[in-house]
């Protein structure tokens, strides 16, 4: 489905769901998210006509995704989802410097500058954040 | 007021505060230089770590972050014609051609000095008002700060949006829903929580901010493969010689009459909730340009079409300073993120805060004046040092931004599903962004709909809705539609003078 109007389809499911959720609470906690679902719900009605009719600047547009493009969303999407894995897996004290020295690594930098890289984030999140200014990290879950 | 004011300045001088504002505007210098990452991003970015500080040096950080990214986007702006950030913009229409005639130096330091005597001009002004502001304001009632947040909401949803109106009305309303996730201030009902105690304070705000602006920025950065942000000659760093430098500080001081003007256009621009700096910028160049005894040089490189842009992206602060404190109406994203700032501290803008907190008023207006300044004395002597930053490869800065990113999302709870939820509002926001959706309207409306909604509720308990025929608000009521109805109206205009014609 075209991005461009699934965006706003996602946005009217948002708007609904708030009008038919709004029915269960009483009436100064249900008005305004049913006034504001209603009108928002009719003005993405008038988007999703707009841009499922505007055929012209709709190819002109689509066409500027190249293949090279998804695969660099592809790209960006594994190494974060990566990154949350890392933590929930390893914690951050470990994930950060780690996921550092890895992207690094696997974009070809050289080991040096991964290594230092890698340690200067640990210095600066374990030692600086967690214990300088007492704001703890993730913990892992396994250990 | 005196005392008031004191305060304010004892505040300021704080060895802590001091402290927190160089910091400040090391690190809004450094993300101001980055195209693309910008002020916004620097000020999201601090926003987690100000979370455990005291509230005095956290709204002293995250002012002089506000203040100073300006002054770091026009170096970029001049030397590559790349401009730092959005307030930039107009800067290189005559910045970037005076650096190919080898006259960097120059335009750079009448760059800085400009923004800096920009800022300061804007606090002074937002000085000035603050008094009147108080007094005036003690006439708006809940009925009027609900019209007021109306009316500021739909002034961003309908002109802070270029193209469509309706991607601007649309995610404005949108994030209204979403502000009102969670207990609601009147009644204390628990709403849209999907049985989740995660949801029980509403949607995080600093995730959503992360994920709205900072995260798309990376994935353009992670698409860029490799390339350093700035991808221009070197050359240009050569040209920054101190000589070059005094003589562009002296232009600012020839020109005395058009940066006093632009600087006002930029203040006054600022005060209207969602216009900003990218409106300022191009109308002080506009003037600049009519103004001048040869507006054919325009654009190529003259000296003028550098100071008033300059001036007036930092006065926009001052100006737009005063809705954020005064009624609690940002008037800018960096504003709505301060907002965000000032909530998260316990601090409600507004014209409580005037009463309770007069002396943090007064020491943020000096810190966006003294961290204007303070901006501009850092850069002179480190410009060609810092404008290396845009030169770093990109594969060295994501990393970074991203662990940065995650922890910023992650520190300010301790709760891991406020990264995912940084994450979700992060491909939100990229497809907003590539779809031409309005982020600042989403946000805003977030913001601003739990106390939209508050204001309404007690103003309709007590007086109904004879709040409506108040002369106050009879008079929002119809800014409000003129602002709903600017584009027909404009039309119409356009057809009655033709037929004039």
């Amino acid at each position: 489905m075209r991005i461009r109007i699934l965006l706003p389809l996602i946005l009217l499911v948002v708007a609904i769901t708030a009008v038919v959720m709004s029915f269960k609470y009483r009436f100064s906690a249900a008005a305004a998210p049913m006034s504001l679902g209603s009108l928002a719900a009719v003005i993405l009605l008038i988007l999703i006509f707009k841009e499922g009719f505007s055929k012209g600047e709709q190819t002109k547009r689509e066409t500027e995704a190249s293949p090279t493009t998804y695969l660099g969303y592809l790209e960006f999407a594994a190494w974060a989802i990566g990154l949350v894995l890392a933590n929930l897996l390893l914690g951050m004290v470990i994930a950060f410097p780690l996921f550092t020295f890895v992207y690094l690594k696997v974009y070809r930098e050289s080991w040096l500058l991964s290594i230092i890289m890698s340690i200067s984030v640990f210095l600066i999140f374990y030692f600086g954040f967690e214990r300088g200014l007492k704001m703890p990290l993730a913990r892992s879950m396994i250990f | 007021l005196i005392e008031a004011v004191l305060q304010g300045l004892a505040h300021t001088f704080l060895p802590t505060s001091i402290l927190a504002m160089v910091i400040g505007i090391v690190v809004a210098l450094i993300f101001g230089i980055m195209p693309g990452i910008g002020t916004v991003v620097a000020m999201v970015l601090t926003l987690p770590f100000s979370f455990s500080m005291d509230p005095v040096m956290a709204l002293v950080l995250m002012v002089a972050v506000s203040s100073a990214g300006c002054a770091g986007g026009s170096v970029t702006a001049i030397l590559f014609g790349i401009p730092g950030t959005v307030a930039n913009a107009a800067t290189i229409i005559d910045g970037f051609p005076l650096t190919k005639k080898g006259q960097a130096g120059r335009a750079v330091a009448a760059a800085l000095t400009s923004s800096a005597m920009g800022g300061v001009y804007g606090g002074i002004i937002l000085a000035l008002l603050i008094p009147v502001a108080h007094s005036i304001l003690k006439s708006f009632g809940s009925g009027e700060m609900f019209l007021v947040m109306v009316f500021g909401l739909t002034f961003i949803m309908v002109l802070a949006q270029t193209g469509s109106k309706l991607k601007g009305i649309a995610p404005g309303l949108i994030g209204m829903i979403l502000g009102l996730v969670g207990t609601q201030d009147y009644s204390g009902m628990i709403r849209f929580n999907f049985g989740t105690i995660y949801l029980y304070e509403g949607l995080p705000l600093i995730p959503v901010l992360l994920g709205m602006f900072a995260f798309p920025e990376l994935v353009n950065l992670s698409l860029k493969r490799g390339a350093s942000i700035a991808d221009v000659d070197k050359l240009a760093l050569k040209q920054t010689q101190f000589s070059m430098m005094w003589e562009g500080i002296k232009d600012v001081f020839r020109h005395w009459k058009l940066f006093l003007r632009t600087s006002a256009i930029g203040t006054i621009v600022g005060m209207i909730p969602a216009v900003g700096q990218a409106a300022a910028v191009f109308i002080a160049y506009g003037h600049a340009k009519q103004t001048s005894r040869h507006p054919e040089q325009f654009g190529e490189g003259v000296i003028e079409g550098v100071i008033a842009p300059e001036s007036a992206n930092n006065a926009v602060q001052g100006g737009s300073m005063l809705p954020t404190l005064a009624l609690g109406l940002p008037g800018s994203t960096l504003m709505a993120i301060l907002l965000g700032a000032f909530l998260i501290h316990g601090i409600a803008p507004g014209p409580q805060m005037l009463k309770d907190h007069l002396d943090l008023t007064w020491m943020m207006i000096s810190v966006l004046v003294i961290s204007n300044i303070l901006a501009a004395v850092f850069l002179f002597p480190l410009i060609g040092q810092i404008a290396n930053v845009a030169f770093i490869r990109g594969r060295l800065l994501i990393p970074i931004i991203m662990v940065i990113i995650f922890f910023g999302a992650y520190a300010p709870r301790g709760e891991f599903l406020d990264v995912i939820m940084m994450l979700i509002f992060g491909v939100l926001g990229y497809v907003m962004m590539k779809t031409g959706y309005s982020r600042v309207a989403l946000l805003l409306g977030l913001i601003l709909a739990g106390q939209a909604e508050m204001y309404f509720l007690l103003a309709y308990t007590a007086i109904g809705p004879q709040f409506l025929i108040r002369p106050i608000s009879l008079v929002l009521i119809g800014l409000t539609f003129l602002v709903l109805f600017s584009g027909p109206l404009k039309g119409l205009f356009q057809i009655i003078r033709k037929r004039g014609r």
